[in-house]
């Protein structure tokens, strides 16, 4: 991210939705505006330079971790928490952001928080279908689904409007298709995906078997052993990445 | 818990305290507040006491010193705060305070009375001391009230006192009275017993005894001096003749005649035979030899062992040796009769000591139980006027056990918490009210506030991402900051506000 624009003002970053997926060339995906270094503290989100190197690290650390746990090769990692306003979505789009810091990789942020959507802010410009529309609705392509930010190499698929019956769609062979589908065409695409809590949702454990791989958000007072114990047994060890205490 | 877990604790309770600021101001107002309203209705306490000195003395002990044990008061205090307390006296406190018809319900009285045993005290301060204290919401209910419950209660106990003397003083007079009775009838009993034998005591029968021998003993003697009296004038008598003879008339002329003659020659030696005086000389002697010669004459005539005629006298004596010996005789038989009236009566007293031998054991138990009683009569009579003595000296106010040591004073200052006391205590007490909640939730919160904690689960840690401080949660934080600072200085500024009219006395 060395070509951040640090003067530019937010309101002029706001230009027009630029939908992506389409290239074969990372460098060449249509990439919009950026966001600048304000916007980016006020979403909360690390960035390359900046001055959170603390916070930077632990995400790196992270990144490493779970890139050795898959061999290297690109996977889908669903972040979920034990409860609602537990920082998944924060843990999610810094983790995508953190793997798309480098420039051979891709990440792709997934919003199936059905209760808590969050991701549209990081689109820049008007957010339009999401998946919920993708997997309900026939005639949808994925590259419609799929969005730029103001983030190099960070692509979101927002929640969409069409949340009824989300689990069932969830659970489906088009969904299944979804995922294989943006996973295949590029393998240095990481796969994100910010999920409901685990032990409230039925989604989140339908996705967790779309997903390689789980991260299980642990905030600050917000989980007794005994409710991560449950997460731990709904998610299931060998699936578990691990946990992360969100303070 | 070593000082970096103590530090983290603290910043745990601080982002606790931090995430609910609002609540926390607000149970820190509610809490500061309701203290200070609880100060500004506290009663003040004005606390008095009076100390009274308990004599450890008792009426029946020295009444009584051997006759009866006593049980001996050791703990004064306990004594004294159970009478204090005892419904008795707080009654009379209460009804002397608001006067019989104070209260409308025995309810009402009978939390009146609780009332005043809670709020007295009572406190051995040792050596007999025995401190009482009052304490009321002004001095001069707390004075009075105290000066009433110590009066009552040395009025009280000076009654007790009296009363309890009088007791003893009835108590010995009653023992007396059966021990009187008592010794009537065991005098009773002797007297009947005596009435009825007559034999006197041993001691007596012996005294009798002795004087009977010891008389008979006498006699015998004296009849036999009599018996020798008696063979002595007997011998003596017949030596002696019962009449004297004319001879001896004879002798006694002859003895004239030779006198008259010798008269007769002396004067012849002067006088001549015509001299008158001789011549009435001879004639003299002529009529005594006349008189002579008839004697002789009748001597001849009579002879010895004839007929006593006129001329013959009796012997004087043989008369008396005769009389003697009647007189002996007659003693004598006098002494006889007596000997055997003796002996006679010798023998009914030793009858009279066998009976007395045999009515011994009766006679001695009556008399033991009658010298038995008398002694411990006359003992109990003498207790009787100790017992007396004391009583009049308890009517007299002489043998109070307890006295006022130390009257109380009306209190000049209240004790207990002031309304400064709240005031200052009060935003103490809301933060340390605040913050013991917070810290009483984190402890008793199961969910997990330290990532160490997971380490228990058999589950890798990814990461422990840190609060991100964005320059907007920054700029947030401040104005949080500032907001709360103001509110609290209003709620200060409210607090103290309320504080100085309360002590001004606006409210």
């Amino acid at each position: 991210m060395t070509d951040n624009l640090k003067n530019e003002p937010p309101s002029v970053t706001a230009l027009q939705a630029v939908h992506s997926g389409s290239n074969s060339e990372i460098d060449r995906m249509g990439e919009v505006d950026q966001f600048s270094a304000k916007e980016l503290e006020r979403l909360k989100l690390i960035n390359g330079q900046k001055t959170n190197v603390q916070t930077l690290n632990i995400f790196r650390e992270l990144r490493t971790q779970l890139l050795r746990r898959n061999h290297k090769k690109n996977f889908v990692c669903m972040i979920t928490s034990i409860c609602h306003g537990g920082g998944t979505s924060y843990v999610a789009t810094n983790m995508a952001s953190v793997f798309a810091l480098d420039k051979t990789k891709t990440s792709l942020l997934i919003d199936a928080n059905l209760y808590a959507p969050s991701l549209d802010q990081l689109i820049i410009g008007e957010s339009g279908v999401g998946i919920t529309d993708y997997l309900s609705r026939v005639g949808l392509d994925i590259k419609d689904v799929v969005y730029a930010t103001g983030v190099p190499r960070l692509r979101v698929v927002p929640i969409g409007d069409n949340r009824e019956g989300a689990a069932e769609y969830f659970s489906s062979e088009k969904m299944q298709h979804f995922i294989n589908e943006i996973r295949s065409r590029y393998i240095d695409r990481y796969i994100f995906i910010d999920s409901p809590p685990v032990t409230d949702s039925s989604e989140a454990r339908i996705l967790t078997e779309i997903a390689d791989m789980v991260v299980l958000v642990v905030p600050h007072g917000g989980a007794t052993m005994d409710q991560i114990e449950t997460a731990i047994n709904v998610i299931g060890k060998d699936k578990l990445a691990g946990l992360v205490y969100n303070n | 818990m070593d000082f970096a877990l103590l530090v983290r604790y603290v910043n745990v309770i601080f982002r606790e305290i931090w995430q609910r600021k609002l609540l926390c101001l607000f149970g820190f107002t509610v809490i500061s507040f309701t203290v200070l309203i609880v100060g500004l209705f506290w009663p003040s306490k004005f606390q008095t006491s009076a100390t009274i000195f308990a004599d450890n003395q008792n009426i029946l002990k020295p009444l009584l010193d051997k006759q009866a044990a006593q049980s001996k008061v050791q703990n004064h205090t306990k004594v004294v705060r159970d009478t204090i307390q005892s419904p008795r006296i707080l009654k009379t406190v209460i009804d002397n305070l608001y006067g019989p018809d104070g209260f409308e319900s025995a309810a009402e009285l009978g939390l009146a009375i609780n009332e005043l045993r809670a709020k007295v005290s009572i406190k051995g301060i040792g050596a007999g001391h025995i401190k009482i204290a009052y304490s009321d919401s002004t001095s001069e209910d707390s004075y009075r009230v105290i000066n009433e419950v110590v009066d009552v209660f040395i009025r009280a106990s000076t009654d007790e006192q009296r009363a309890e003397s009088r007791e003893a003083f009835l108590f010995i007079d009653n023992q007396v009275k059966q021990y009187k009775d008592q010794l009537l009838l065991a005098e009773e009993r002797l007297k009947d017993f005596r009435s009825l034998n007559f034999d006197g005591r041993d001691g007596d029968v012996d005294a009798s005894i002795s004087r009977i021998r010891s008389q008979i003993e006498e006699l015998k003697i004296s009849i036999d001096e009599d018996n020798t009296a008696v063979g002595a004038i007997k011998t003596q008598l017949t030596n002696e003749s019962e009449y004297s003879s004319q001879k001896h008339k004879a002798d006694v002329y002859g003895e004239r005649l030779g006198a008259l003659e010798t008269t007769r020659n002396n004067l012849l030696l002067t006088y001549t035979e015509d001299y008158p005086d001789v011549v009435s000389l001879t004639y003299q002697i002529e009529d005594i030899r006349n008189a002579i010669r008839d004697a002789e004459e009748n001597n001849k005539k009579v002879g010895p062992n004839k007929q006593v005629d006129k001329d013959t006298v009796l012997n004087p004596l043989y008369q008396e040796l005769r009389s003697r010996l009647s007189i002996a005789q007659t003693g004598m038989q006098s002494k006889v009769k007596r000997l055997s009236a003796l002996q006679g009566l010798m023998g009914k007293e030793f009858e009279r000591r066998k009976r007395i031998a045999e009515r011994g054991a009766e006679e001695s138990e009556l008399t033991r139980d009658y010298t038995v009683t008398k002694r411990i009569y006359e003992d109990m009579l003498e207790r009787k006027e100790k017992a007396r003595l004391s009583m009049t000296l308890n009517i007299e106010g002489q043998g109070v056990t307890y006295r006022v040591q130390e009257p109380a004073l009306p209190p000049l200052n209240p004790v207990g918490l002031r309304f400064l006391h709240f005031v200052l205590l009060g935003p103490i007490v809301g933060l340390l009210v605040v913050v013991g909640l917070v810290v009483g939730f984190v402890l008793v919160d199961q969910r997990i506030r330290f990532p160490e904690r997971l380490q228990e689960l058999d589950v890798a840690i990814l990461a422990t991402i840190p609060h991100i401080k964005t320059s907007f949660t920054k700029r947030m934080v401040r104005m949080d900051m500032i907001m709360c600072m103001v509110l609290s200085v209003l709620i200060m500024a409210a607090y103290i506000g309320l504080a100085f009219a309360a002590r001004l006395g606006m409210i």
